[in-house]
Parts: C-alpha cells; structure tokens; sequence
C-alpha cells in the first residue's frame, strides 16, 4: 500500500486533473479548490513539484518565455492520476467511517 | 528596485546551486505574481526551508565516499586555519617575541602554515602532506608555545594523508575559503559581548546546516573535539598572555567551525568534489 499523499502534493495533483498549468496557476487553483484554505508558498509549491516530479507523478514541460518571465507547465501522469485518485477513495472512506457512525448517534440520542 | 527584488533572489541562495540554476528564475517569476512584490513572510519562511530541504536530498544523493572525503577536507581545513592565525597572532605578541627565540622562528612557521593551507585549498593534500615534516622540528626546536600548534597540525595532517593516500582525485575549494582564516582573525579582534553574537548566530547557522549535509557535521565533530583540547592546553600553558586571551575562549572552535557553515550556506565558496557525479 503507497504512502498517503501530503496535503499540499494531493491538492496540486488534484489542480492538475483538468489539464497542465504552470507555478501560479497552480497556487491559484489549489487556494480555489481549497475554498482559501491551502495558500501554499511558493518555495512549498516548488518542493512538492520537484518531490512529485521525481516519483512519477508529473511531468515537467519544456521551459517558455511570456513576458520575458520564464514558465514552465506541469501535466499530471496516469501514475499521478491514479495515486490522487486512491488518495482521495482513502480519504472517502476514512471520512463515511465518522460520518456513518455520528449519523448513528444524532439519530438515536441518548 | 523593490525589496522583494533584492530579497527573493538572495534567499533563493539557500537552494542549492545546481537547483537555483535549473528552477531559479521560474521559481522567481512565479514568485513575482503571487507576491505582487511585496516581502511576505510566507514566502520567506518557503524559500529558507524550501532551500535547505533540497540541499538534504542533494546531501543523501552524494556518493558515501565523497562525503568522507569532503568532511576529511573541510576538517582539515578549518585547523590548518586556525594552525595559521594562532601562529601569526603568536608571532605578534611581544610576550613571545621577547622569549629569545631566533627572530626566522615565526614567519617560517607562518609560511608553512600558509602553504599547506593553500596546497589544500587547491586540491593538491599530497604536496600539503610532504610540506608537514618540516613544520614539526620547527615547532619542537622552538620549546616555546608556538609547539601547541602541533595539537592542530597533527589531526589535520591525518586529514592530508587520508586525502592524498586514497586512490580518488582531491576536493577542490574555492579561494572563498582563504575568509576563513581572515574572518578567525578579525574575531580575534572583536570586544566579547561582539564575539558572543557572532558565536550565537554562527551557532545557529551551524546546527542549521550540520543538520542538511552530513559532511559538515562530520567535521565539525573532530574540530570542534582538537580545538576544545587546544584552547584548554593553551590555558593552562600560557595563563594570561593577551594573545592567549582571545585564542583562549573554548567557543572559539564553535565560531571557526560556524563560520565554514555560514560561508558554504552564503552558497558561494562551497567545496565541489571532482568525485561527486554531476
């Protein structure tokens, strides 16, 4: 059985699903995706784009320049895919475990 | 240019260089966005322990036996260093110039240090090593304090053998690296309540970096074990000399051995092992 993912390295997978962004796309979409919850720095972003880089997970494109500022897009791999997806039915399943039984308990009070 | 021109691009300093070379300027121009150049302490905080968690991975990727090898020459370093300051403050004092002792002792002694020191820097230990035998019958003939400097030499003599013994090109170090005997010299110089900031933060930088790369923390173990044994010998043997004053202070070797920390966390003289694959 994998590792669960940190917090930060599963929102930024999650950010990618809709297709490649770059830096601060991804800090924009994982702050949106978080209702303002995960504000990631950038020197965070970066280690968890290099950590998920060299596990497999993403991939790196080629560097380009937009107003004289370089960029870079990242892509999620279907490894990548498939572990933010198990993360997220591990997530579910440890979340139905709590929800099941206070569903029980505001049922029946005692 | 705003401060958070100067400031991001300075800390992305604690990043390894290989990195910053590689991700730098994208990590900056994203920066540049989500910062709206203004200094936030978020950022900041990132970027310092961003940096130092990339230098750990660099760290467990280096080879075990460039390691040993960087650690023999950091450590050998740092008490040919201070073998050299402690020989050109001897040579300065007047207590020991008036010892009667023939006026060539001191700068002879000063040259040798200096040329070791320098052999190592540039990745030749073995010339280094062959200088060291000259060094001993000029300390022992002296029969005056400059003979505790066979204290420092020796270990760093076993750190020249284990370098040029081996059968693998040497680390080369950068001239940076001559700042650590000068800036020993300028403490030396410093009134205490200085000297014991410049020993907290040294301090700090240390553990900080000690706990990033395993080279660094494996010479300061044996550094700061001479130099502690040093400066106690120095004690008790010369008492109250001014010069012995501020070579006394047993968190000297804490401040020699911090200052190599904060001069290779600056990122710009740090040692490269022609063994480490690039």
């Amino acid at each position: 059985m994998s590792r669960p993912l940190r917090e930060p390295s599963y929102f930024v997978l999650a950010a990618l699903i809709d297709g490649p962004l770059h830096g601060y796309a991804i800090l924009k979409q994982v702050l949106e995706l978080s209702d303002g919850r995960v504000r990631l720095s950038t020197g965070t972003l970066y280690g968890a784009l290099e950590r998920l880089t060299a596990d497999g997970l993403l991939l790196p494109g080629a560097e380009e320049v937009v107003e004289g500022r370089p960029r870079r897009a990242y892509s999620l791999t279907p490894t990548g895919l498939t572990a933010v997806t198990a993360e997220a039915e591990r997530l579910e399943a440890a979340a139905r475990v709590v929800m099941a039984r206070t569903s029980i308990v505001r049922v029946s009070p005692a | 240019m705003s401060a958070a021109d100067r400031i991001y691009p300075a800390l992305l300093r604690a990043y390894p260089r290989a990195w910053a070379a590689a991700h730098g300027n994208e990590l900056l121009a994203t920066l540049a966005f989500s910062s709206q150049g203004r200094v936030l302490p978020r950022e900041v905080t990132g970027l310092l322990l961003g940096g130092f968690h990339q230098r750990r991975l660099e760290d467990r990727s280096r080879p075990r036996a460039a390691t040993f090898d960087s650690a023999a020459c950091l450590a050998a370093l740092l008490l040919l260093g201070v073998s050299l300051m402690s020989s050109i403050a001897i040579a300065l004092d007047p207590v020991m110039l008036g010892a009667g002792l023939p006026p060539w002792t001191f700068p002879l002694a000063t040259l040798l240090s200096l040329s070791k020191f320098a052999l190592l820097l540039r990745g030749h230990p073995g010339a280094a090593l062959l200088l060291a035998p000259f060094s001993y019958p000029l300390l022992l003939a002296t029969a005056s304090p400059i003979i505790l400097l066979i204290w420092l030499d020796t270990p760093a003599v076993a750190g020249l053998a284990w370098l040029a013994l081996r059968r693998r090109p040497a680390p080369t170090v950068s001239w940076g690296w001559m700042l650590v005997p000068l800036m020993l010299g300028a403490a030396m110089l410093l009134p205490f309540p200085l000297f014991g900031i410049a020993i907290g933060i040294t301090l700090a930088t240390t553990l900080l970096v000690a706990a990033c790369e395993v080279r660094f923390a494996l010479a300061a173990v044996p550094v700061c074990f001479v130099l502690a044994g040093y400066w106690t010998v120095t004690y008790f043997t010369l008492g109250t000399s001014s010069v012995s004053q501020s070579l006394l202070h047993p968190a000297m070797g804490l401040a020699v051995v911090g200052l190599a920390f904060l001069l290779r966390s600056a990122g710009n003289v740090s040692p490269r092992s022609s063994t480490t694959p690039r």
